[in-house]
């Protein structure tokens, strides 16, 4: 990948990607799914759930599974704010980015 | 290295952040490993680097200018950056190596020198104890003619005797200061130092088998 993936928008990620379990979801599958949409080590994933979390935007709790405890994470209320403005803020970014792309393009389509 | 080897490194790594947060970290990567199934335990710590790196990286973020974009740069980067280092450094071993062959003259004269400074340091050290110890030795006999003589002269001339036993006494001090010279030099730091030396080549030999 070309560009860098910033605190913010890695945090914005990882709270999209666990807001989409409303049950909560878990480390592994949780570092699977980022990787989907962005490159990144598997091992800086851990710090950032941990920061999320001391941050009360995430909150776990461990359920039984397959014999053992796993840990899950779920979105708080504060978190699904946070996305919220993340989200505001990466459209207005996005958009502004893609409209100076957009105009570059256009010649490339009147040919 | 397998999944246990990992976990017990990483918390070896740990050791120095509370016991709560290497206890939520270690818990975390023990879900990982269990989650990702023992089918995958392997590709599991190719993906998560080393137990080095996990550890450098919740520590980055305990203590660290929490995640700003230098860091992120560093880790989205560092594939790249190894292959060109690994390509460089065959360049540099063809190059050192033609280097060696020219200069190899001159490269025999360095040793040679290295080696002459050595054996030099070496004989000057050893050089010193023997001074020290002969001239215990001589301070000692000294002493002994000069207290002979001083009790001898006493009955001549009582000043002039006690004297010559005073100046005996003071060369037996000196002779003790010399002997505890060598005794320090020989049997303390002689063996102190080639424990030093032995000790600094086991760590970079030691350190170079690590990588």
């Amino acid at each position: 990948m070309v560009f860098n993936t910033g605190a913010a928008l890695l945090d914005a990620i990882v709270l999209a990607v666990v807001s989409k379990e409303p049950e909560g979801t878990y480390g592994y599958k949780i570092t699977q799914d980022v990787r989907q949409v962005i490159e990144l080590s598997e091992s800086t994933l851990y710090p950032v759930l941990r920061r999320l979390q001391k941050d009360e935007c995430l909150e776990v709790y461990d359920r039984e599974c397959a014999g053992r405890n796993r840990r899950y994470y779920k979105v708080t209320e504060r978190g699904s704010a946070q996305l919220n403005l993340y989200e505001n803020e990466w459209k207005i970014y996005s958009e502004k980015v893609t409209g100076l792309f957009n105009r570059g393009g256009n010649q490339y389509e009147q040919r | 290295m397998n999944r246990d080897e990992f976990l017990r490194q990483l918390e070896w790594l740990l050791q120095d952040i509370s016991p709560s947060e290497r206890e939520e970290a270690l818990q975390y990567y023990r879900d990982y490993f269990a989650d990702a199934g023992e089918d995958n335990e392997q590709s599991v710590i190719e993906s998560l680097g080393s137990p080095q790196k996990v550890a450098e990286n919740i520590k980055k973020d305990l203590y660290g200018p929490a995640y700003d974009e230098v860091t992120y740069r560093t880790t989205v980067y560092q594939k790249p950056e190894k292959t060109q280092r690994k390509s460089l450094e065959t360049w540099m071993i063809v190059l050192i190596v033609i280097a060696c062959v020219i200069a190899s003259p001159a490269i025999f004269g360095v040793l040679t020198g290295i080696v002459g400074v050595l054996v030099g340091v070496i004989s000057v050290w050893f050089s010193l104890i023997l001074v020290c110890g002969v001239l215990a030795l001589v301070l000692f006999c000294v002493m002994g003619v000069l207290v002979v003589a001083g009790i001898a002269g006493a009955f001549v001339s009582p000043v002039a005797g006690l004297g010559v036993f005073g100046i005996g006494l003071l060369c037996g001090g000196l002779a003790i200061l010399a002997l505890m010279a060598t005794v320090a030099l020989a049997g303390i730091a002689t063996p102190a130092i080639c424990r030093g030396i032995a000790a600094l080549w086991r760590q970079i030999f030691g350190k170079k088998k690590m990588q």
